[in-house]
């Protein structure tokens, strides 16, 4: 029993590795199709990220301020998307290549036309790993934040935060 | 005289006297009375050795004035070099957190997507309302 036990212990770096390599696999499968779009920010860039906010934001600015102290525990995100495409089949696949029983599923929409999870992967009571997949008959995004949270931070992403910025992302968006 | 110092002379215009030899003829023209071509040769050589260099200005009053120019121009690369790096580095900070910002989004986006399907299921619950109210008045 013991030995099983060790065994097991020495054996789950490596199924964690797996997993990250699964990711990377599926990335690196659609890296030449040129309908995907492929963004890695690295631990580097986040950072960065950080320093661009803290010297832009204004005083007692509560969702800055929080936006911050997220991006301080977010180590890197990956997101691979795509519009234009088949995005339900991209999800069943996306879906098949993980191994479920590491991401804890925290929501699952699903309706005629989509797709969309959400899934976690905890140590010790804090996420390693937030997952989120969505397929639609027109589009794919496959987003992977990897970092040190916990459910109170990812709480200003699903409240009605005002994310610093994201205006004028999305006007700067609409002129393309 | 000439016929005296003959040999020397020679040897003089072949360059191969020494210098004790050559005080030795040019004392013997000092004490020449005549004018003749080695005398006007020796006044010529007296003259030229009776020459000294010209002062030459040396630009050392403008010395300070390059220097400080040549500071300040080195210190003016150095603060457009600081310049421009500080400028790429904001431009790859803005990048950075508008990559970040993007990312945030969609999965707020996501997110909200999926709470407002709960909203919705809440609203549903309340379909049922009027059939309750209608059993317990039934059952009053």
């Amino acid at each position: 029993m013991k030995k099983t036990i060790l065994l097991a212990l020495c054996l789950l770096p490596c199924w964690l590795q797996a997993q990250t390599e699964v990711i990377e696999k599926f990335y690196e499968k659609y890296r030449q199709d040129e309908r995907f779009s492929r963004v890695y920010i690295s631990p580097k860039l986040m950072q960065m990220a950080g320093g661009f906010l803290s010297s832009n934001m204004e005083q007692e600015d509560e969702d800055a301020e929080n936006l911050m102290e997220l991006i301080t525990r977010i180590k890197g995100i990956r997101i691979l998307s795509a519009e234009k495409i088949g995005g339900l089949s991209l999800f069943d696949e996306a879906m098949g290549e993980l191994k479920k029983n590491l991401y804890e599923e925290l929501m699952d929409v699903r309706d005629k036309e989509s797709s969309l999870k959400f899934m976690v992967r905890e140590e010790g009571g804090r996420i390693k790993e937030l997952l989120m997949v969505s397929g639609s008959t027109s589009e794919f995004t496959f987003i992977s934040m990897l970092g040190d949270f916990t459910y109170q931070d990812l709480n200003m992403l699903s409240e009605n935060t005002n994310l610093p910025g994201m205006e004028e992302y999305g006007r700067a968006k609409k002129q393309k | 005289m000439e016929n005296k110092h003959k040999d020397l002379w020679e040897k003089y215009w072949k360059g191969e006297t020494s210098v004790a030899e050559e005080k030795i003829l040019f004392q013997a023209l000092e004490e020449e009375p005549e004018d003749g071509e080695l005398k006007t040769f020796y006044s010529g050589i007296q003259s030229l050795r009776a020459e000294r260099p010209k002062g030459i200005h040396l630009p050392l009053q403008s010395f300070l004035w390059q220097k400080m120019a040549a500071v300040m121009l080195a210190f003016l690369t150095v603060a457009a070099c600081w310049w421009g790096y500080r400028s790429y580095e904001q431009e790859q900070e803005a990048r950075a957190y508008r990559q970040v910002v993007e990312a945030m989004g969609k999965i707020q986006f996501n997110l909200k997507k999926g709470t407002s399907h709960l909203e919705s299921m809440e609203k549903i619950k309340y379909l049922n309302s009027a059939a309750n109210w209608y059993e317990n008045d039934k059952n009053n």
